[in-house]
């Protein structure tokens, strides 16, 4: 069986657009048929105002305001749910303009020993031009932007932050550009924003976690386990 | 450029004692006042809000009795991993080949794998969610989640999910939509097919 998941993580879909977010309450989900009625009901909210919208439902978290919709969950077995509600509530909002979107993994995955965790900053900021400023320089974070072949995306950004308990968090940002020149139409983006959900969706799942494990210099672990299913 | 493309990123972060002392952007606020017609939707929400985030001692009471939060910093908003969490195993994308008896035929295609090739399984009706079964039928689809879900304490226990796939009823207008384009493409082939 063939370990996929880091240590901790988590998925995130993000959505840049003209929204309204006194709209999005839990049980508008479960009337348009996107969560079952009794995850609704017992939906932990935090606030629910015309600037800005902050609840659970399930496993998954929706945070939006007036320009930007966020669906998050920190569970891994839930990427597949998460990128079927995001298809779904973009398939209700069809006449909301759409900017941008951005699909989300982040990883937190700990070093075996202090010593590797410290080389993962060295060799992503080398410290000789820093040691001439001042003492004991480390990395707190780096963000690396660029393009990854044979993807429609327009940007990749990868965060490398370290954290507590020789932990790594290892943050992929695949961001879309739908406002285009050549996309014009609100349809036309909406368009575009579903086919990213459900044409890449996939394969980033599977190149973040490739990402990650070729920044950290590790193998994927293939350990079989006597688990049975 | 690059600061709008930022604005796609998660909002999940891990906890960094060292730089609580940043300065926080003068936009960085959420102003939760209740307006009059929203009060008895939004009233409950915000205070909890704002009492988990700030200790119940944010909620004021001006004069004319409305309850009114404070300004919410979004920092407080970040996502935070939790200390207990589930380490997937394996997860398949499962289609509903029949339902019969108790149990559910499917295909599974493994979602961990894509070079694995294409199972079938029986599974029991029992061990799905009762707000899931209404919906299993042929071509439905459902995740098969496994894993070990860790607690804090170092406590390991065996994990598995079962979820049915939900998309929203399609519209009226779409599926006129989707008919008429159905019409279009069968005219163009030939009749005798």
């Amino acid at each position: 069986m063939v370990v996929i998941e880091p240590d901790r993580e988590s998925f995130a879909i993000v959505v840049l657009g003209d929204f309204n977010p006194s709209i999005f309450q839990p049980l508008w989900f479960s009337l348009n048929g996107l969560v079952p009625d009794e995850e609704a009901k017992t939906a932990d909210i935090s606030v629910i105002h015309k600037q800005f919208a902050s609840f659970s439902i399930g496993k998954i978290l929706v945070q939006v305001d007036d320009s930007r919709l966020g669906l998050t969950t920190i569970e891994s077995s839930q990427g597949p749910i998460l990128r079927d509600l995001a298809i779904g509530t973009l398939s209700i909002l069809e006449h909301t303009p759409l900017k941008a979107i951005g699909l989300n993994r982040d990883m937190v995955i700990a070093l075996d020993t202090e010593e590797a965790w410290h080389a993962v900053g060295d060799r992503l900021v080398p410290k000789s031009d820093w040691m001439q400023i001042f003492d004991r320089p480390g990395m707190r974070h780096v963000v690396v932007e660029g393009k990854r072949p044979n993807c429609s995306a327009d940007q990749l950004h990868i965060r490398i932050q370290p954290s507590a308990n020789r932990e790594v968090l290892i943050a992929v940002n695949q961001h879309y550009q739908l406002e285009t020149d050549q996309r014009k139409e609100v349809r036309d983006r909406h368009k575009e924003a579903i086919r990213v959900l459900q044409s890449d969706w996939t394969s980033f799942v599977a190149y973040s976690r490739d990402a990650a494990y070729k920044l950290l210099h590790l193998a994927p672990s293939n350990e079989c386990s006597e688990q049975e299913t | 450029m690059i600061t709008a493309i930022l604005e796609t990123f998660s909002r999940v972060d891990v906890y960094d004692a060292n730089l609580q002392t940043r300065g926080v952007r003068s936009d960085a606020w959420v102003s939760p006042e209740i307006e009059p017609e929203q009060r008895i939707s939004s009233e409950t929400t915000t205070d909890r809000l704002v009492s988990r985030l700030s200790n119940g001692s944010a909620t004021t009471m001006p004069g004319d009795g409305r309850k009114v939060s404070e300004p919410i910093r979004k920092d407080n908003l970040v996502i935070r991993f939790p200390t207990d969490h589930v380490k997937l195993l394996q997860q398949w994308e499962c289609v509903v080949l029949r339902v019969h008896d108790d149990c559910v035929e499917c295909e599974m295609h493994d979602l961990t794998d894509d070079s694995q090739p294409v199972e079938c399984a029986e599974l029991y009706l029992e061990e799905f969610n009762s707000f899931d079964k209404p919906l299993l039928c042929e071509g439905a689809v459902f995740y098969w989640s496994i894993g070990h879900e860790i607690k804090r304490t170092g406590q390991v226990r065996r994990y598995s999910e079962l979820r049915v796939r939900r998309m929203p009823q399609l519209s009226s207008l779409k599926k006129r939509e989707i008919s008429e384009r159905a019409k279009q493409l069968s005219e163009l082939l030939p009749s005798n097919l």
